[in-house]
């Protein structure tokens, strides 16, 4: 099992670390994901039979994982809902989404894009990922999240409107950009 | 100031930074080990009542056909109040038919499509238009498409009109994405209608909230005279009487949807059902014989007292009570009482108690 892991260790890891990451923006969250990610993983193999890539396969795994972290997330702020007003968490907002420490954004317009991804779904968030900061193509993408093609484009499609909105209304109502 | 493009956009995404798991591949290793043991360990939360099922499961096996057989032994009368409702859900509907009363010793019942009980199951829901593009009749199976442009013919009615059309529904967003191709220019009102209405009833069921429309890179669909359209309504309460539809002796009937005006009560919806309108194929459900001199709605249960004449057969008290359960449930409710009709048992329908209703109708197998 050790050799198993250790080759998708060096071909896959920072790379699903990395989709992780980006899907719950919180370094120490994506480490224990990516942990859960290879328990099924290594759990599942033999049910693997090269229906898709090794490399989309794992993908759709980690996909699972942070929707399933999303739900448990879900269910918990369902229950104590009445206890806290969730509207007043501002970190929902998008010009006030601390960037993490290592990440060295220059360019502002980039940073209003890595904020303005809260506001996607997490499915347009998955296909932004998958799309642009992984290099997916569309049909990699598609075995992925086990869409059609057309649903990917569509996807892609609102994900970049919802973006743009975003970022152009931080443009126009002044949102602030934060220093790092 | 100057708005970001899209591609611009695109390529803001594609700079975000590349990010390095700081946690070193042997401590990852023993983690996963961990959680692994873990998972191995721990018996499966659903094992316990999942066992549990099982044994139920066995017990009722081994012995409901021991009941039921040992009951039908001591039954003499097919439509006994006593028999278990539960089963009679589950029951072949021509055994039922054949126990029942037969008005006019009709041999079998050639309509393609029975109401049923069971609901528990998937259903998937496909609509074909009727052969004069007046009504869209939605028809439930356990299989994908029943018909093929040919049987939906020898049925009597007319090719699927969302063929190259998907639908995506969200179920926790409670909402449905239909995305036609980018060169998709419909002609034709006629056409534009049964292609909205096809839409709204295969999502008729799913709970869906909203229904967006789209092009593969569009946000709107060109609809003809409607214009562009982004957005469709999904079916709701009290939209729609069923009335049947039929398009020779030869073809199969079914339950055809018939739009009401306003906001009619159900009582007001049930006298609609006995006017003739709704299409070339299409006619009333409930004869003009039969009248309803009671309506009484009570969380969700409607009781009708029913007077009639004599009936034409077997088939016509059927397809009224079909009609009407299906109306009554687009109209929101669950249960219905037939008091008044002067049998014990018509089409599976026990007319002595409520009968729940069932969510499909126009059921192919």
């Amino acid at each position: 099992m050790r050799a198993f892991f250790d080759e998708l260790y060096d071909h896959y890891h920072q790379d699903l670390f990395q989709f992780i990451f980006y899907m719950v923006k919180d370094r120490h969250l994506a480490e224990d994901l990516v942990q859960d990610v290879y328990v099924k993983v290594l759990k599942s193999y033999p049910a693997f039979h090269g229906r898709s890539s090794e490399k989309t396969w794992l993908f759709s795994i980690a996909r699972h994982v942070t929707i399933d972290y999303f739900r448990r997330q879900k269910r918990k702020r369902d229950r104590v809902a009445e206890f806290f007003d969730w509207s007043e968490k501002g970190s929902q907002l998008p010009g006030h989404d601390p960037l993490p420490e290592e990440m060295v954004i220059q360019s502002e317009d980039v940073k209003d894009v890595y904020r303005a991804m809260n506001q996607c779904s997490i499915d347009q968030r998955t296909v932004l990922i998958l799309r642009y900061i992984q290099g997916l193509s569309i049909k990699e993408t598609s075995e992925v999240t086990g869409w059609t093609e057309s649903k990917v484009k569509t996807t892609q499609h609102r994900a970049l409107k919802a973006v743009k909105e975003v970022t152009d209304s931080l443009e126009g109502g002044g949102g602030e950009h934060e220093k790092i | 100031m100057k708005k970001s493009k899209r591609q611009n956009v695109e390529e803001q995404l594609s700079q975000l930074p590349s990010l390095k798991d700081h946690q070193s591949r042997d401590v990852l290793y023993q983690a996963v080990n961990k959680k692994l043991e873990r998972t191995e360990k721990r018996m499966p939360s659903w094992l316990g009542p999942g066992a549990a099922v099982c044994a139920l499961l066995v017990v009722l096996a081994v012995f409901i056909p021991v009941f039921l057989s040992q009951n039908q032994e001591m039954n003499t009368q097919p439509s006994e109040q006593t028999r278990d409702e539960t089963a009679r859900s589950f029951e072949n509907p021509e055994m039922e038919n054949s126990a029942g009363p037969s008005a006019e010793g009709e041999a079998s019942d050639d309509r393609g499509a029975p109401l049923t009980a069971i609901t528990e199951d998937e259903w998937f829901t496909f609509a074909y238009p009727g052969r004069n593009a007046e009504v869209v009749i939605p028809v439930f199976t356990h299989d994908e498409l029943p018909f093929t442009k040919e049987t939906a013919e020898e049925k009597g009615l007319s090719e699927r009109l969302l063929q190259n059309i998907e639908i995506a529904v969200n179920e926790e967003a409670k909402n449905a994405e239909v995305t036609f191709p980018d060169e998709f220019n419909p002609a034709g009102s006629a056409y534009v209608q049964m292609l909205m209405e096809s839409i709204r009833w295969e999502l008729y069921g799913e709970e869906v909230q909203t229904i967006d429309l789209n092009r593969t890179s569009h946000d709107e669909v060109p609809m003809g005279n409607y214009g562009d359209v982004d957005r469709l309504t999904p079916i709701g309460k009290g939209e729609y009487i069923f009335k049947l539809y039929q398009y020779n002796e030869q073809s199969s009937f079914y339950l055809a949807p018939v739009p009401v005006t306003g906001h009619p009560s159900l009582e007001e919806a049930l006298k609609m059902m006995k006017e003739e309108g709704g299409g070339t194929y299409t006619v009333p459900s409930v004869p003009a014989h039969v009248e309803f001199s009671l309506v009484e709605v009570e969380d969700g249960h409607v009781k009708l007292d029913i007077s009639h004449k004599e009936w034409k057969g077997e088939r016509e008290v059927t397809m009224m009570l079909d009609a009407i359960s299906a109306t009554a449930r687009q109209f929101g409710m669950s249960r219905v009482t037939f008091h008044g009709i002067k049998q014990e048992e018509a089409g599976g329908y026990d007319l002595t108690k409520p009968v729940d209703l069932p969510g499909p109708f126009n059921v192919e197998q």
